[in-house]
């Protein structure tokens, strides 16, 4: 548990807070810890939270606090909460053991006929598309940020023999429930939106639905593993396939 | 409720529903959302004596013209775009009796701002999810059909059933109307925070020195300002959560100032936030409008920010 922060007012109504300088998924944990400091502290005087990879930007109200009040606040009920986790000798194995029970597990249909990129990818990195599949599906992920859309999950880490740059140019439309990966993260698009990472993949799943409750489907620090599943089970899980795309070698 | 007060006779896909915005969802990638003009969209709903966050219409640009089917009380405040009242004009910033088969145009801007208000007595009854009933196309929320903008033939109710009998009707004080000059610069008072002191000395005085120009690639989500180039210490931050009025600055050297439908993170240096009362100056900018921005502190935002509220009585 990071103990040092940096507690920053950036306007009358936001403390920007950061806990480090690296992406970690200790910081992670520390992160989620500190959300959950911030909603404890700050009560209905709270309007928003926005975590992410190593900082929380925190908007309360400020006709309930002032500014300082609240950085003042904020970083006592972190001292606290630090001390506390330290005087309970805070169990990391416990709380993975729990993580690793919530985890989430995604249906992927990783076939070329969905998955935009994988053949190029294959090919650049002269692994077969089931070698990308495999290595995409047999590690765990979790969800550092959520962001760009509604129930848009960044997740990391993929194994590093899959890194690849962003498209220098994104495309205008890439499909809902498309699986995709840029540098070391992963992601699926919620909604059919302009995107710029690699399609390797495809799920039938509902990322993000208003009527839900909750509206969606993964959430920050949540941890995610992909299962890789045949066309009919794809189909039988309501993923939709392309009609007539023609795609090509390259 | 009451049913069909007013129909839309003409629409430019630009006219939303609008309250003060979502909270509590931006975790989910869900933007705020929000008035351009908060200044305005307050007064409106003030003029009227409705809730604060009522849901009003926001009209950009003009070309959206209503048609009232009942008898009903409105409030139109902000931008002047040249309004009609059955071919006549009309005062804005001040509540008016509709009559049925009443024609109210909104036509076009008159480089006195660009985003009107239109309130009805109690508020429009629209879909609210996520409790806003703020109209956001690229989330697909808010509107009668998930995110589009009101369109011709569109029927609008009210919340509370409208008064039947002639209502006197009320203006904004002259001295706290305001007047929008598009030819004018924008002084937009900013808090320096964030990336702020690791642009340099040099760079730090290049933004303040600068008369930058409005964009016409400025929309909800952020207006782009040109200028002499910012070189950034880095490329890219690792991405965190962005205030309303972040300045953010490219790898192309060109600020942009992130408005009330800002993505929720983002991973571009930021020089600072721009007071939350000074936003709606931007927010009523039109494209080639120049702007300068001052340094301010936190405590002029607080103050500021604390007697919007007390004045508008929340």
């Amino acid at each position: 548990m990071r103990d040092n922060i940096h507690c920053e007012l950036i306007s009358e109504r936001n403390l920007l807070i950061h806990f480090g300088e690296h992406i970690s998924e200790s910081l992670l944990d520390t992160i989620q810890q500190a959300e959950l400091c911030a909603a404890k502290v700050f009560g209905h005087q709270l309007k928003d939270l926005i975590a992410s990879y190593t900082t929380l930007l925190i908007e309360f109200d400020p006709l309930l606090i002032s500014p300082w009040q609240a950085q003042i606040k904020y970083q006592k009920a972190w001292d606290k909460h630090c001390r506390l986790l330290h005087s309970q000798a805070f169990k990391p194995n416990k709380a993975a053991r729990e993580q690793e029970m919530s985890c989430i597990e995604i249906p992927v249909y990783y076939h070329p006929s969905v998955a935009w990129d994988i053949l190029p990818i294959a090919k650049q990195k002269g692994l077969t598309w089931q070698q990308i599949a495999e290595l995409h599906s047999q590690r765990q992920y979790r969800v550092y940020a959520m962001g760009f859309a509604p129930g848009f999950a960044f997740m990391g880490q993929i194994d590093p023999c899959l890194e690849m740059p962003r498209k220098t140019s994104p495309r205008t439309n890439v499909p809902a429930g498309s699986v995709a990966i840029s540098d070391l993260q992963t992601a699926i698009y919620p909604n059919a939106s302009p995107g710029g990472w690699h399609i390797i993949g495809r799920s039938p799943c509902e990322l993000f639905n208003p009527d839900n409750s909750p509206a969606a489907l993964l959430k920050t620090a949540d941890s995610v593993r992909f299962k890789s599943v045949d066309k009919e089970r794809f189909i039988q899980l309501g993923g939709c396939l392309d009609d007539l795309r023609v795609f090509d070698d390259e | 409720m009451m049913n069909d007060v007013l129909e839309v006779t003409k629409a430019n896909f630009l006219a939303l529903f609008i309250d003060r915005g979502r909270t509590q969802q931006q975790s989910m990638g869900l933007t705020q959302s929000g008035p351009m003009d908060e200044y305005a969209f307050l007064w409106a709903n003030k003029l009227l004596g409705n809730e604060l966050n009522a849901a009003c219409i926001e009209i950009s640009f003009g070309k959206f013209s209503l048609k009232a089917r009942q008898r009903c009380q409105v409030a139109i405040t902000g931008a002047n775009l040249k309004v009609q009242l059955n071919q006549q004009a009309l005062q804005n910033w001040e509540t008016i009796g509709l009559k049925v088969g009443d024609e109210l145009v909104f036509d076009s801007p008159q480089m006195q701002g660009t985003r009107a208000y239109l309130a009805i007595k109690g508020g429009f009854e629209c879909p609210k999810p996520f409790n806003s009933a703020c109209t956001v196309k690229r989330e697909n929320l808010g509107g009668f059909d998930r995110g589009g903008a009101l369109k011709v033939g569109d029927k609008l109710s009210s919340c509370i059933p409208q008064a039947q009998h002639q209502m006197v009707n009320i203006s904004v004080y002259p001295d706290l109307i305001r007047s929008y000059n598009n030819q004018e610069t924008i002084t937009c008072r900013f808090i320096p925070a964030c990336q702020w002191p690791l642009f340099s000395c040099q760079e730090q005085q290049r933004f303040l020195q600068q008369e930058y120009r409005i964009s016409s690639e400025s929309d909800r989500m952020g207006f782009r300002l040109q200028g002499e180039k910012i070189n950034t210490f880095s490329e890219g931050i690792i991405s965190e959560g962005i205030a309303l009025g972040a300045i953010q600055i490219p790898p192309d050297g060109q600020p942009i100032v992130l408005m009330r439908d800002r993505q929720t993170i983002g991973g571009y240096p930021k020089l600072g936030v721009v007071l939350s009362t000074d936003i709606e100056k931007i927010g009523q900018a039109m494209p080639g409008q120049k702007v300068q921005f001052q340094v301010a502190d936190i405590k002029t935002a607080y103050e500021e920010r604390v007697q919007r509220e007390q004045f508008f009585g929340n």
